[in-house]
């Protein structure tokens, strides 16, 4: 009943050994180490926070952000709750309202993510069935004060911009 | 008489309705259309078993059962069968899930999760239709979701007999809708919220405010009349709030009120989440009050068995005179569900011998100066000059009390009570505990 079988992978007989995967990860370990050690100058490091990393990639989990729709800028959340049942930290708080503007019936009144409390593992993108939500702002460091700093509002999340180039939601 | 439904032998007895028979032994049967209070309809399709002997498939909801009827409602083809049905009413559908306030206890869902999984055969753009539109009465509709079961429409002909529904145009663009100028309007209205399998009607009263996947159930009794329909709370407490009812429903009773329930005893749940504001009284302060020798009490008619129990027993020992009203409305009363009693337990008022005489009342009120209310209205417009007044109460309060002490509501506590049909029920208490002490453990402690 709506299960999908899914079938196991590493049939053959190397695979299942288990031993020659192990011996190939080892090799490299071995290998990096071996050079790091003859060559200490060429590690790649950098001075954070005064160097910035510049390998953020688009799949980098950073600070959450809304997106927008792209016919008219406007929220593209409808406030359907999956994220927030995903979340195994229960820290996003959603208060659902009518939408009147004729774009659909509804939206968040309030959507507020508590950065203290979230662990960042992406459940509440992958539940997103809208593309509302994302964590490819690039954004790996969030400062504050006072613990209010870290909630982040819907307007904030909302103003947040995307480092890759799918600035608006991609749901249809 | 017996019959074998997928192999295993059931016991029925003639006349049943084949469909009653599966639901009753909680085999899986899906179905749209057809609902127990309502009776067959036979348009959605959705029941179709396989029955030995004939050629085509059948429909579970309009088969009367005979002696050793062989049904089978797992085969192969049966679910072929529904998997066809079910991509027919979803065909235009607009799935828009995230919004639709049904997700979680829809059956279009659910059966889709069981027969559906499909590709779209659907080569033209969908038919649109209606969405959002106010009937009235605190439901909303969206033409748009509807599988066109006809439930709605045959509660407003069969049941309410107001005849508000009904199915406009044909084919594709066939809608369920309200004659032109009118609108949906009658007292019990927002029974079809709960008859509609899917999406189509909601209520404009719990419309977005939760998710039914976050909503906790208690089997309990509303206590608006003496009908003492048979509902379920729905209420959760949330990380950034207390506990809150969010909505009755109905459970089924069918020597009561089958699946039904009034739109006034649906929407009585707000007073549950009416929070006590005020001072706090102390039990010592009490007892020194109760010292003094003139003393009278008055119990609310919707407390239950158990609780007019323990007041009366606390009058007793404390020598008090103890009386309860009824609440009545004239006004309120229909030839359904509705009475013109609007307590939930004066029945049990009377088994219990409580006097409940008016006048008797008013005058024992006269000579005493103690007045001791068991969340009973009657006092609440009263001029009670020279006298000291002790309020147990539910909900919050805007007079000035001697003493005011706040008592769990029902949803918090658990209990019996009498219908005005003298039927016994009990009703429990949810999930969470509350702030405030129930009346019982109160009156245990003043002992």
């Amino acid at each position: 009943m709506g299960i999908k079988v899914v079938e196991r992978h590493g049939n053959t007989f190397k695979e299942k050994l288990y031993l020659p995967a192990i011996f190939a990860g080892m090799k490299s370990t071995l290998k990096h180490f071996t050079k790091n050690l003859s060559d200490a100058s060429n590690i790649p490091t950098i001075c954070y926070p005064e160097e910035k990393p510049t390998d953020i990639t688009p799949r980098y989990r950073g600070v959450h952000r809304l997106t927008h729709r792209e016919e008219d800028d406007s929220i593209a959340c409808v406030a359907c709750f999956m994220c927030a049942t995903a979340c195994p930290a229960n820290c996003i708080e959603i208060v659902a309202t009518f939408r009147d503007d004729g774009v659909d019936e509804k939206m968040p009144a309030i959507f507020n993510i508590d950065l203290l409390e979230c662990v960042f593992c992406g459940y509440c993108v992958e539940a997103c069935p809208c593309d509302a939500i994302r964590m490819d702002s690039g954004i790996y460091s969030v400062i504050g004060k006072v613990r209010e700093d870290f909630i982040y509002n819907k307007a904030k999340l909302l103003s947040i911009k995307g480092i890759s180039k799918e600035e608006y939601s991609l749901a249809k | 008489m017996k019959i074998i439904v997928n192999d295993i032998p059931i016991e029925c007895t003639e006349g049943d309705l084949l469909m009653d028979v599966l639901l009753d032994n909680n085999i899986k049967i899906p179905h749209f259309c057809y609902h127990q209070d309502l009776g067959a309809d036979g348009n959605c399709r959705m029941c179709m078993v396989e029955i030995k002997g004939q050629k085509r498939p059948q429909i579970a909801c309009d088969t009367f059962v005979t002696e050793n009827l062989e049904v089978s409602t797992i085969s192969e083809q049966i679910n072929e069968v529904k998997r066809s049905i079910l991509e027919l009413e979803l065909l235009n559908h607009p799935v828009d899930c995230p919004i639709c306030d049904q997700a979680g206890e829809c059956k279009l869902q659910d059966y889709y999760m069981d027969f559906g999984l499909y590709d779209s055969h659907l080569s033209t753009p969908k038919t649109k239709k209606g969405k959002a539109i106010d009937l009235g009465c605190n439901v909303i509709l969206d033409q748009e979701r509807c599988v066109l079961c006809t439930r709605c429409i045959r509660f407003t002909s069969d049941i309410t007999k107001t005849g508000e529904l009904g199915i406009i145009g044909r084919g594709d663009n066939a809608r369920v809708a309200v004659a032109l100028g009118h609108e949906l309007d009658n007292d019990y209205a927002m029974n079809v919220v709960e008859l509609c399998p899917v999406g189509a009607l909601t209520s404009k009263d719990f419309r977005f405010k939760q998710r039914v996947w976050f909503l906790d159930s208690t089997k309990s009794v509303c206590h608006g009349c003496s009908r003492g329909c048979n509902i379920q709370i729905d209420y959760n407490e949330t990380k950034y709030s207390a506990e809150k009812v969010h909505r009755f429903r109905s459970r089924r009773n069918k020597q009561i009120n089958q699946s039904f329930l009034c739109d006034y005893g649906r929407l009585s749940y707000t007073e549950l989440n009416e929070e006590f504001i005020g001072g706090i009284s102390h039990v010592e302060d009490l007892k020194e009050l109760l010292k003094v020798d003139k003393k009278i009490a008055l119990v609310s008619p919707s407390m239950s068995l158990q609780q007019l129990s323990a007041v009366k027993e606390f009058c007793r020992n404390n020598n008090i005179e103890l009386f309860s009203l009824p609440y009545i409305d004239e006004s309120f009363g229909d030839d359904w569900l509705k009475t013109n009693d609007m307590s939930a337990n004066f029945a049990g008022v009377k088994e219990l011998g409580i006097n409940s005489s008016e006048e008797e009342f008013n005058a024992s009120l006269e000579n005493l100066h103690v007045v001791i209310n068991f969340d009973h209205k009657y006092l609440k417009n009263k001029e009670l000059k020279n006298k000291k007044v002790v309020h147990f109460t539910t909900s919050n309060i805007e007079t000035n009390y001697e003493l005011v002490f706040a008592i769990a509501n029902f949803a918090h506590d658990s209990g019996t009570i009498i219908n005005c049909d003298m039927i016994k029920q009990d009703f429990y208490t949810t999930k969470y505990k509350s702030v405030h002490p129930r009346l019982v453990e109160l009156l245990e402690e003043l002992k």
